[in-house]
């Protein structure tokens, strides 16, 4: 064992190392300022979190391979997911300093849990074996915890936090029983040589790889909060505080789908052997049921949803099921892409949320809405925008990440096209609900109490981001889609560099 | 089994220590009973009561402490035992730079608690 | 360059838009006649330096914006095009527009809505800057939208008018309907060709280029070309005023005038003509389609005409002479003679602007008086305004060597020859040309006559008829008077343009060299015989030297010149013929009652209210909306709706809020999944 064969390069996770060392900073900060330095935390966390965007960038021009021991891996799939997650960081932590300074909570411990979940969900997207899949997950779960009670003397963020950990914790355990598992039959935690295992028939177990991947698929389930797994979603993503939900249906969901299709949609690719054909079909037959499951169930219970925040909580379960949908087709660009576009849309929506809930969250509820669209029209119609988005209307993001994804699902699965219809059919069930806040907004008498937000520089540049990619994906999808499908996407070679 | 040996060995030598002390303190200490001091040893609590009695967060954080601490220490151990096999497989400054690394973040997290209050019972 | 001549006006849109409600007039009117000056330069140093140095054969520059969609092997860019007809077209635009944007700067000058006005009139020039130099069908239907946009918000520009508003809303509904054939047509397109450009992207060949090689469909065969060329005239009809969607032209007058010049007459009337022209390679594969074509083209040129004699609205007037013109255009181009139908298009922008403008400021002199029979005499006070219409009147009757002379004269020329139709129907329709020419020449005339000429017809009176709103500072009494230099400016440019603007195009038979045609010849496809559909030569095969005058129908080289001069000679003297009677008719008795039946417009509107709007109405409110829509769908939605609603009440209970209850949801799924995965292992 020499130093060189462990392909210890740095700049492979430069990304993590930058958001990591960031949040230390960031912690220290906070330890020598007397009130938090609000606004010079916010500050750094935005550096630091820009210059990892900026790394994440230049690993591009490394070229795919795999490093440390395969244990971090640099393709497609890393740099685009790694690239939407930061971007739901950036804008989550301009959002942040307003919502910190309006409710008075500690603003330091904010940026560097922030920080960390960040690094947590980078290290996801760029596992490339179970062992590292884990550690991100963790990473980023149990900051999530933390970050869904950051109220901490509200009962409700308290309740969230606490669901959130104790079924986080379960579904763990399913999680890490199926890599065990897999380690058993295949003999590795490293993807690409349980791949080649599978590929030359070589499983010891081919039983235990099963079950190994079933129990798997309940953990990633549970993550991206997929049906019949999605229980915990509404309550956690009610009681969480606004900004904290709209960063958790969104970075971890989308580090959760990169690892998701690196281990299931590469790693247990279609292989030729008799154990790799029974296990793709397999898989890919439980999840088109689950996404089926998945995205009705969301949509339809949203419809009866009285609150914002449980409403597109269901919402953010159907658009986990349209992505898998995407995930079906064994190309990762379908869900990238669809991933970016939920998170700018969906973080937009919260955005608003959080700026019309006032402190505490105390106007959630759509008839808060009431009337509210003439008096507040910037955030009205921007909401309307996203609302609109997420339900798919062109020319937005929402609209073409759709697209997208049921025509490459339509024309690559031609044996899912029954899938595709039931997420199209899903499509126009969403309207519903997604077009009941703009008319409460808009055509209702106004609510008494209603106060127009302060919007500071901060949540406005936010507001301004989103907006514009929900339009930018929606009109000029192009740039993106070809930089996406640019071949190959998955890492056939352990290359040590 | 032979190698096996040492482990019996320290077994054998853990518990004589334990329970040679506690002979030793009961043989040469002073022995003045009161009712507290005759109770069974609960960590301070009253072991006779309610069980779903509340106990302060400081205790955990405390705990928490402990067992990040402890992992330290823990791992320092046998990062030490295998030193010298490393040195020569990988490289020193390698092996010596990872481990500082590891304790020095360690040592932000003590310095954090620390400027927070974690260690002052009365504040936490 | 090609994008900012587009983007040029746009800037000046949004500027105006955003903040012009704090400008003054002034600054308002600087920034949208500077960004359309900008993109006017831009035009002229883009065409005479760009693209004529080019080889004839090789002249397009294409601009790559961003690619829009590229889905499967659909693709779509924003990307601009760059050819002579192209630029024949942006040169027309931007020159004009800018013309009447000055212009407006004084016509509109106190309207409350000054900056709303060139805010529009802007995105309008944005609009149609867009649609002439898209590169593909989806772009130039943007383009197409945007200016059915942008007319709409002009036309019913003053809110406060009721028949504004009206009148609005009917052009844009007419135009929807034209739309949906546009609409169609370019999903045949797709469909048949698997590319909506014009010209080749990534080794796929354009449509036309593709159309250009498929066969003729013969006479009375309705092929695929037949309904591609004609949903594309159904388009053209609607955004063109033809029969049966003229409708919303007359009406469309209820706008500014400066709109009506620019849209309603210069610009935006002729994008069908565009249209048409721009795929005339689809279009000459189908004699069926260029035989509807003509046909309607010219049933709209007499059918208007004879309504154009018996309105007292100046502006009406111009109006039905507009629409009478625009199927002049289509004729020539149902005959093949695209070029001819382009030439028009030109000289027909200076001269019916320069009408338009000159009725403007009529209007403006007579303080908001519309009506011909009530003005007369005016020469003595507006005499700028009366000689620069001089030269519009003389050039749209025909007066030999100006600008509508020429154009004329070559679409009659080229009907009477037409090998694109079949026996007769050239004459025939060389007949109706000709009559419309005499016809036109007559209620110009008329027109011309119960303005400037005779008796002054106003006074006291006049005042009554006082619109309110937009003539504030210039006093309300008083004679008419003189409009002020930035409108008249405008129209002594226009004049010089309508007198010179035909000399590009003499026909050789006169001595001329017919640049204008030369120039355009290598976009525009050549008809092939119509008779049998046997493709005598691959359409864009002839070199651009050989051509006299197209259509290049090889008999036609056996015409010497004495039947076109003949046929010249006959026109001129239909063009004196009309002006003579004109005047000899109204000079004597302006307010001659005119027939009833032309003056309520052949009761066109009625009939289409009566058959269309009626019952549409009617169907609507009975039928669709008391019974399908409200017991058939509405039950059925409401069904569906509550059907949902019932189950998502019913699985919201799933939601019980104990951590346990999820926990053992989420066992039991688990237990499910494994034991399928267990199931297929133990198989």
């Amino acid at each position: 064992m020499q130093l060189e064969n462990l392909g210890l390069y740095y700049w492979a996770i430069a990304p993590e190392i930058i958001v990591s060392v960031v949040g230390v900073i960031i912690m220290m900060v906070d330890a020598f300022s007397s009130r938090g330095a609000r606004k010079l935390n916010a500050v750094i966390a935005l550096a630091g979190l820009i210059a990892a965007l900026v790394s994440v960038v230049m690993l591009d021009g490394l070229g795919s391979g795999s490093y440390f021991s395969g244990m971090v891996v640099i393709d497609p799939i890393r740099i685009f997911f790694s690239v939407t997650i930061l971007l739901a960081a950036i804008v989550a932590a301009l959002l942040a300093s307003q919502f910190l300074k309006d409710e008075g909570l500690p603003p330091g411990e904010f940026f560097s849990l922030l920080m960390f979940a960040t690094a947590g969900m980078l290290l996801l997207a760029g596992a490339g074996d179970l062992v590292t899949v884990f550690l991100g997950l963790e990473i980023a779960s149990i900051t999530s915890y933390v970050m869904a009670g950051y109220r901490r003397y509200d009962l409700r963020s308290n309740e969230s936090s606490l669901k959130y950990f104790l079924l986080g914790s379960f579904s763990t355990a399913f999680l890490l029983y199926g890599m065990a598992l897999t380690y058993g039959a295949a003999g590795s935690t490293n993807i690409q040589k349980i791949t080649a295992a599978i590929a030359s028939g070589q499983v010891n177990y081919p039983a235990l790889l099963l079950i190994g991947a079933a129990l798997m698929i309940v953990g990633f389930g549970f993550k991206i909060a997929s049906a019949p797994f999605h229980l915990w979603t509404p309550d956690v993503y009610e009681g969480a505080p606004t900004i904290v939900t709209g960063f958790m249906g969104t970075g971890p969901k989308v580090a959760v789908f990169a690892a998701f299709i690196r281990v299931f949609v590469i790693g247990f690719g279609p292989q030729d052997s008799e154990i790799g054909i029974q296990l793709h079909t397999t898989w890919v037959t439980v999840l088109a049921v689950i996404a089926a499951l998945t995205m009705t169930i969301g949509n339809v219970i949203a419809i009866s949803q009285k609150n914002i925040k449980r409403m597109l909580a269901y919402s953010s379960i159907a658009h986990a099921g349209y992505a898998l949908v995407g995930f079906l087709t064994g190309d990762f660009a379908p869900v990238a892409f669809y991933m970016l576009a939920y998170s700018i849309m969906s973080l937009g929506a919260f955005a608003v949320i959080q700026l019309l809930a006032r402190a505490g969250d105390q106007r959630t509820e759509i008839a808060d809405y009431a009337g509210i669209g003439f008096e507040a029209p910037a955030l009205s119609f921007s909401l309307a925008i996203f609302l609109l988005s997420l339900a798919g209307i062109p020319p937005t993001a929402g609209f073409m990440s759709k697209f997208y994804v049921f025509k490459t699902a339509w024309d690559m699965t031609p044996e899912l096209r029954w899938l595709v219809l039931v997420a199209v059919i899903n499509s126009i069930i969403s309207v519903y609900y997604y077009l009941y806040p703009i008319v409460v907004m808009f055509f209702r008498p106004l609510v008494p109490g209603f106060i127009k937000p302060r919007i500071a520089g901060m949540t406005m540049i936010a507001l301004i981001l989103t907006l514009l990619g929900t339009f930018y994906l929606g009109i000029m999808p192009n740039r993106l889609m070809n930089a996406m499908s640019r071949p190959p996407a998955v890492v056939t070679q352990i290359t040590v560099k | 089994m032979k190698e096996y040996l040492p482990i019996l060995i320290v077994f054998i030598f853990v518990a004589g220590f334990a329970v040679t002390n506690v002979i030793l303190a009961y043989l040469i200490g002073q022995h003045k009973n009161t009712r507290a001091k005759l109770m069974p040893y609960e960590c301070g609590m009253d072991p006779v009561g309610t069980a779903r009695q509340r106990f302060s967060v400081k205790f955990y954080l405390v705990a928490m402490l402990f067992i990040l601490f402890d992992i330290e220490a823990i791992f320092l151990v046998p990062w030490a035992v295998v030193f010298k096999d490393l040195i020569y497989k990988l490289s020193k400054p390698f092996v010596f730079i990872e481990m500082m690394i590891f304790i020095a973040v360690l040592f932000i997290g003590y310095i954090y608690s620390w400027r927070k209050g974690l260690f002052e019972w009365n504040r936490a | 360059m090609l994008k900012w001549i587009i983007l040029a006006p746009l800037i000046g849109a949004i500027i105006n838009g955003l903040v012009g409600k704090r400008l003054n007039e002034r600054l308002i009117g600087l920034i949208a006649c500077a960004s359309v000056a900008v993109s006017t330069a831009l035009a002229f140093i883009v065409f005479f330096t760009q693209l004529l140095p080019l080889p004839a054969e090789k002249r397009v520059i294409t601009e790559h914006f961003f690619t829009w969609l590229s889905v499967g092997n659909f693709r779509a860019d924003f990307a601009y095009m760059l050819d002579p007809l192209s630029g024949v077209y942006i040169l027309f635009i931007t020159g004009v527009g800018l013309l009447i944007h000055i212009y407006a700067t004084g016509y509109m000058h106190g309207d409350p809505g000054f900056y709303r006005f060139f805010t529009y009139l802007n995105l309008f020039m944005f609009m149609m800057l867009t649609l002439v130099l898209a590169d593909n069908l989806l772009v130039l239907f943007v383009g197409w939208e945007g200016v059915g946009l942008c007319s709409y918000l002009l036309i019913g520009y003053y809110i406060d008018r009721k028949e504004a508003g009206d009148a609005a809303k009917k052009a844009f509904v007419t135009n929807r309907v034209g739309d949906f054939g546009y609409m169609i047509a370019m999903f045949m397109v797709f469909v048949t060709f698997g590319s909506i450009s014009f010209v080749a992207k990534d080794g796929v060949p354009g449509f036309l280029e593709q159309a250009a090689t498929r066969p003729v469909e013969a006479f009375g065969v309705f092929g695929i070309m037949t309904g591609i060329a004609l949903l594309l005239f159904v388009g053209a009809t609607g955004k063109s005023a033809q029969i049966p969607l003229f409708v919303w032209l007359p009406d469309a007058m209820a706008g500014p005038t400066p709109v009506s010049a620019l849209i309603h007459a210069a610009t935006m009337v002729t994008a069908g003509v565009y249209l048409t022209a721009r795929c005339s390679a689809v279009v000459v594969k189908s004699p069926t389609a260029m035989a509807v074509i003509a046909v309607i083209g010219a049933a709209t040129a007499i059918f208007a005409a004879t309504i154009g004699l018996a309105q007292n609205d100046i502006k009406k007037v111009l109006a039905y002479s507009t629409v009478s013109q625009l199927g002049y255009m289509f004729l020539a181009c149902g005959v093949g003679a695209f070029t001819a139908g382009i030439f028009h298009v030109m000289t027909h922008a200076f001269f019916k602007a320069l009408l338009f403008l000159g009725s403007g400021s009529v209007i403006h002199g007579m303080h908001e008086e519309q009506d011909i029979r009530k003005m007369g005499g005016l020469r003595k006070y507006m005499p700028i305004t009366f000689a620069t219409m001089m030269a519009g009147w003389l050039a749209i009757s025909g007066f030999p060597l100006l600008s509508g002379f020429f154009s004329k004269d070559e679409i009659l020329w080229q009907t009477w020859a037409t090998g694109a139709l079949p026996g007769g129907w050239g004459k025939a329709l060389w007949g109706v040309a000709a009559l419309t020419a005499l016809l036109t020449a007559v209620y110009m005339t008329r027109m011309m006559v119960l303005t400037f000429f005779g008796k002054e017809r106003f006074g006291a009176g006049h005042d009554a008829h006082h619109a309110a709103g937009h003539d504030e500072g210039h006093g309300h009494h008083g004679k008419p008077h003189e409009s002020p230099a930035s409108m008249w400016i405008p129209l002594a440019v226009l004049a010089v343009l309508s007198i010179v603007g035909g000399l590009v195009g003499i026909p050789k038979a006169l001595g001329g060299s017919n640049h204008f045609e030369h120039f355009l010849e290598p976009v525009i496809a050549r008809v092939q015989t119509a008779d049998n559909g046997h493709a005598v030569e691959p359409a864009e095969a002839a070199p651009a030297a050989v051509a006299t005058a197209a259509p290049a129908h090889p008999a036609e080289e056996v015409h010497d010149t004495s039947t076109e001069l003949a046929l010249t000679g006959l026109s001129v003297l239909l063009g004196f013929l009309g002006i003579g009677i004109g005047f000899g008719i109204f000079n004597r008795n302006p307010l001659k009652k005119m027939p009833t039946l032309l003056e309520n417009k052949y009761y066109v509107d009625e009939f289409y209210d009566a058959a269309v709007i009626g019952p549409i109405e009617h169907t609507s409110r009975d039928l669709l909306w008391k019974v399908v829509d409200v017991r058939i769908i509405d039950g059925f939605v409401n069904g569906v709706a509550r059907l949902f609603a019932g189950l998502s009440d019913l699985l919201r209970f799933t939601q019980t809020g104990y951590a346990r209850n999820y926990a053992a949801v989420i066992l039991i799924g688990a237990i499910i999944v494994i034991s399928y995965f267990g199931y297929i292992a133990a198989r």
